[in-house]
């Protein structure tokens, strides 16, 4: 019975883990989608487009982690 | 020796005719509108400070328009709704069996992904433009932020304009649809939903009867 649950745990672990892969993987196109758009049109709040979709990133990479090891 | 006589000496110096025109000079709207300059305006007015990768180095930027601002309530309202979602979702913790370190990641993914579409909605807006240049008018679409696709006329290409505004709420806040025939590679450009679209449509004649004097007086490139 104990092992049945904890496969559960661990099987939803992966799904957790897998759910912020995949918001890593958001953010990286931002990044690059926000570098694209400022090339094309650049105005005064490029500097602040971009450092936030880097903050954005450097969060999704933080919270990856932090379930890496909390999970 | 005998010099030849002058029969026709053009104006040199002094007298020479300019090129171009300023905006003002020929436009109502560029008048009229010359206060909106503002950053986060869906309607901004000859702006200083942007600049367009395709722009040429004797090209201006006369007009730049997004969609209205109405047209964020969309995601604006979603942000909230997905801000407060856990908290009023708190009621029914309790109930639920997974574990706090699950709950806790359920949460901050949820945030995550919060941040994540409130961001990509203002990127979408800010950055999908439509821009008019003393020579072009350019179309700038980003779509779900993996899809991008740039479009030019040029004035002298333009062959018809029309406004579409229908509905009560695009009546009440002056937003509508300005559609431009040409005769490019690109027939029909649509400014979707932008401010002012009567004043936008009178402006590009404006350009078009300008274009039309450069050339009768010589004064197109």
């Amino acid at each position: 019975m104990n092992i049945s649950v904890d496969l559960i745990w661990v099987g939803l672990k992966w799904v957790y883990l897998l759910a912020f892969g995949l918001y890593v993987g958001f953010s990286v196109v931002i990044v690059s989608q926000t570098q694209q758009m400022t090339k094309t049109l650049s105005g005064g709040v490029d500097k602040h487009v971009i450092l936030i979709s880097w903050l954005h990133l450097i969060l999704s990479l933080l919270a990856l982690v932090w379930a890496v090891v909390v999970l | 020796m005998i010099a030849m006589p002058e029969i026709y000496n053009a104006a040199k110096g002094k007298g020479k005719q300019p090129i171009k025109r300023k905006p003002s000079d020929y436009s109502e709207v560029i008048r009229n509108f010359a206060h909106a300059k503002g950053l986060l305006s869906a309607f901004v007015v000859q702006p200083t400070q942007v600049r367009m990768g395709i722009q040429q180095s004797d090209e201006k930027i006369l007009l730049l328009l997004r969609r209205h601002w109405i047209t964020n309530v969309k995601w604006i309202t979603i942000f909230g709704l997905m801000l407060i979602g856990p908290v009023m979702l708190s009621v029914f913790v309790d109930q639920m069996f997974l574990p706090s370190r699950f709950m806790t990641a359920t949460v901050v993914l949820w945030y995550l992904l919060t941040f994540g579409i409130a961001l990509e909605g203002f990127l979408s807006w800010f950055y999908n433009v439509f821009i008019i240049t003393d020579e072009r008018i350019i179309d700038v679409d980003f779509v779900n932020l993996i899809y991008k696709n740039i479009s030019a006329a040029k004035i002298d290409n333009i062959e018809d304009v029309t406004v579409q505004m229908g509905g009560a709420i695009r009546n009440v806040l002056n937003f509508g649809t300005v559609l431009v025939q040409t005769a490019g590679e690109k027939t029909q450009f649509e400014f979707e939903d932008v401010p002012n679209p009567q004043e936008v449509a009178k402006f590009i004649n404006e350009l078009m009867l300008e274009e039309e004097q450069e050339k009768l007086e010589g004064r197109a490139k």
